[in-house]
């Protein structure tokens, strides 16, 4: 009996954890080809879900009308390069954060105007099979969601380990300057991380608000996503799968014996909670790039 | 700082003297006099809007304290307002204390706990440290609800009768408005005096440098958490004051947007002047009542639009003057206002 909810708990979690790997993935690949820490990663992933539900609602094939969605977001992503940060490149990290902040403003504000806020049912895009092991039944779309995620950051954490523009961007993230001199230009390795950014939300889109009930709130999850990407580091692109497991496991757990006593407010505190131990005792996370401030 | 031709100290009393001349002495009372006047002219709307405005500017200028002089970006005033605004509300109900007491007991306790969220400051800094307070704002939202409903009210929040002053009770908009005035003057004023004092120095080379001012024998650490402190303070003295206007206290006045504005107000005021949190704090409360009151006109514009468009309209709104203070004019309106003043005074000569 206890083994099975061990295990149910911990199924929820993995699938919860994965999601917020999704859009902790898109914090950290911005931030690690531009030092631009994007607050507004949950706005995108809000963005990405209405903009893939309003094309399935002109009646086109689901996976047109998903690759057309990332194709928007990618372009959107570049938009947001060229209009915001091309303007603000030089500034220190703090004025781009706080740029940030206002394309949150921008994009929130934007979503509630043009799709409502009444909560809509995304289409299930991901099979809506229930399959069983020992005795628990698991959603074939979380497999599938999961499985997807999975995928996209180890795609991800390979392109910017070994690809040379990988690399490049990874030198730009490392001082604008020094890239700079050596022939690496810092305005178009931003823009591809934003493009890749907004691929990823739409991705993450897809394999988590298959059959869900959606409405601009679900922006709010990028901020649990933050311990996750706090977690496992600013700067790597693979560790927020570790960071996703741990948190999503966390939370589940606190769900599940937390919750009862507290009115359901320990799963959702949880995330925040760990979030000040990890600033606390160790800010660059489990992966992150340390650095050493010398006089 | 900036002096026209021909004003200049003799003695180091001038050389310090906030008000220099007579014409600031004469601008200034005339000022104060406007301010005093301006219910006799207007419609109890505005005289509300002119409330909300002064409370704002409170918790703005806490926000200048910890934002603009000591550098620490915080995504979380409006959490400390509503921690202020809740140990308020219990003070003047629970325990009903006379009144300006709950507004003390308010602002205490924010800034207790401001200083609480400020700790890791002595470890970390820079965004990390936002994220502290973005942390705060949300362990606010998501635990006051879920406290049991005798302490702090639960989902219904807590009804704050009006204040009593000499036995009268302050029930009308006019009467609130007086009532706020003054501590609004006051919070001006000790923002201006923390700015010129050692701690306003301390915190300033905090930000520019945390390096040398620590080998200045500046304790970088403290600073930055009592700059946490004051912030808190003045935004539990906002949510106190915030929660006798709204006559209740309430987690959904106090949500991240909010913080989100109130830190725009400061980007599009200018940072580190008290001139700047000022202008920020008016400009912005007034673009956000027009486009209150323009959201119907414009609903009826966009076929298909809500009723409820005013909201998003704002964070548009707001959003977009950010980013364009933030590339064009990152010194706010205090510096476009410092220099047509200069403008001003050395017309026809163009320096």
């Amino acid at each position: 009996m206890l083994m099975e909810t061990l295990l149910r708990v911990l199924i929820g979690g993995i699938a919860n954890g994965a999601i917020y790997a999704a859009v902790a993935v898109g914090f950290s690949v911005i931030y690690r080809s531009g030092r631009v820490f994007n607050i507004a990663q949950g706005e995108l992933l809000m963005i990405a879900t209405f903009m893939c539900m309003a094309l399935f609602g002109t009646g086109m094939n689901h996976w047109l009308a998903i690759l057309l969605t990332a194709i928007a977001m990618g372009l959107l992503g570049l938009l947001i390069e060229r209009l915001m940060l091309r303007p603000l490149v030089g500034q220190s990290e703090m004025a781009l954060f706080m740029a940030t902040l206002g394309l949150l403003l921008i994009l929130n504000g934007l979503g509630t105007i043009v799709f409502g806020t009444e909560p809509r049912l995304f289409p299930d895009v991901l099979g809506t099979e229930r399959w069983r092991l020992g005795g628990i039944a698991i959603k074939e779309s979380n497999v599938l969601g999961t499985a997807l995620v999975v995928v996209t950051v180890v795609a991800l954490a390979w392109f910017f380990r070994s690809t040379r523009t990988g690399l490049f961007m990874t030198a730009v993230a490392e001082s604008h300057q020094i890239a700079r001199s050596l022939g690496v230009s810092v305005t178009r390795s931003i823009g591809l991380s934003w493009a890749i950014s907004g691929v990823v939300a739409t991705i993450a889109a897809v394999a988590f608000m298959s059959g869900r009930s959606v409405s601009p709130d679900i922006a709010t999850i990028a901020f649990v996503a933050l311990p996750v990407v706090l977690l496992s580091g600013l700067e790597t692109v693979g560790g927020v799968l570790l960071g996703g497991l741990i948190v999503g496991v966390g939370q589940s757990m606190a769900a599940r014996w937390l919750d009862p006593y507290t009115e359901g407010g320990a799963s959702l505190i949880f995330p925040f909670a760990l979030m000040m131990v990890i600033l606390i005792i160790k800010p660059q996370g489990l992966f992150g790039w340390k650095r050493v401030e010398r006089i | 700082m900036y002096r026209s031709c021909g004003s200049f100290s003799e003695t180091y009393a001038d050389d310090m003297a906030l008000l220099r001349t007579r014409w600031q002495w004469l601008a200034l009372g005339v000022l104060l006099v406007a301010l005093v006047a301006f219910p006799l002219v207007v419609s109890p709307a505005w005289i509300r809007f002119a409330t909300i405005s002064g409370i704002t500017i409170i918790s703005v200028l806490g926000l200048q304290i910890l934002v603009g002089l000591a550098g620490q970006v915080s995504v979380g005033q409006s959490a400390f307002m509503g921690i202020g605004a809740y140990f308020a509300a219990v003070a003047a109900v629970k325990l009903q204390l006379p009144f300006p007491l709950p507004l003390l007991a308010g602002a205490f306790g924010a800034a207790i706990i401001g200083i609480l969220f400020g700790l890791p400051a002595a470890r970390i800094k820079g965004f990390y440290l936002a994220l502290t307070t973005l942390a705060a704002q949300f362990v606010f939202q998501f635990s006051v609800v879920r406290l049991p409903d005798n302490w702090f009210g639960g989902s219904a929040g807590i009804s704050v009768a009006r204040p009593f002053i000499f036995g009268t009770q302050v029930s009308s908009t006019t009467g609130f408005y007086y009532l706020t005035l003054p501590i609004v003057v006051m919070t001006v004023f000790a923002t201006l005096f923390i700015l010129r004092s050692r701690v306003g120095r301390a915190l300033i080379s905090v930000r520019d440098n945390d390096l040398a001012a620590e080998v200045t024998g500046i304790n970088v650490a403290y600073y930055k958490v009592a700059a946490f402190g004051i912030a808190s303070f003045l935004a539990g003295l906002a949510g106190g004051l915030l929660a006798y206007e709204n006559q209740l206290a309430h987690f959904e006045q106090f949500t991240l947007f909010e913080s989100i504005w109130y830190l725009g107000m400061l980007i599009v005021g200018g940072m580190g002047t008290v001139l700047g949190a000022v202008l920020g704090a008016v400009s912005l409360r007034l673009v956000q009542e027009l486009l209150t009151l323009a959201g119907p006109w414009v609903a009826q514009l966009i076929p298909g639009a809500r009723y409820d468009i005013a909201f998003p309209m704002v964070n548009v709104v707001l959003g977009i003057m950010i980013i364009v203070f933030l590339i064009y004019q990152p010194r706010g309106l205090a510096h476009l206002y410092r220099r047509s003043e200069r403008y001003v005074r050395h017309w026809p000569f163009p320096y």
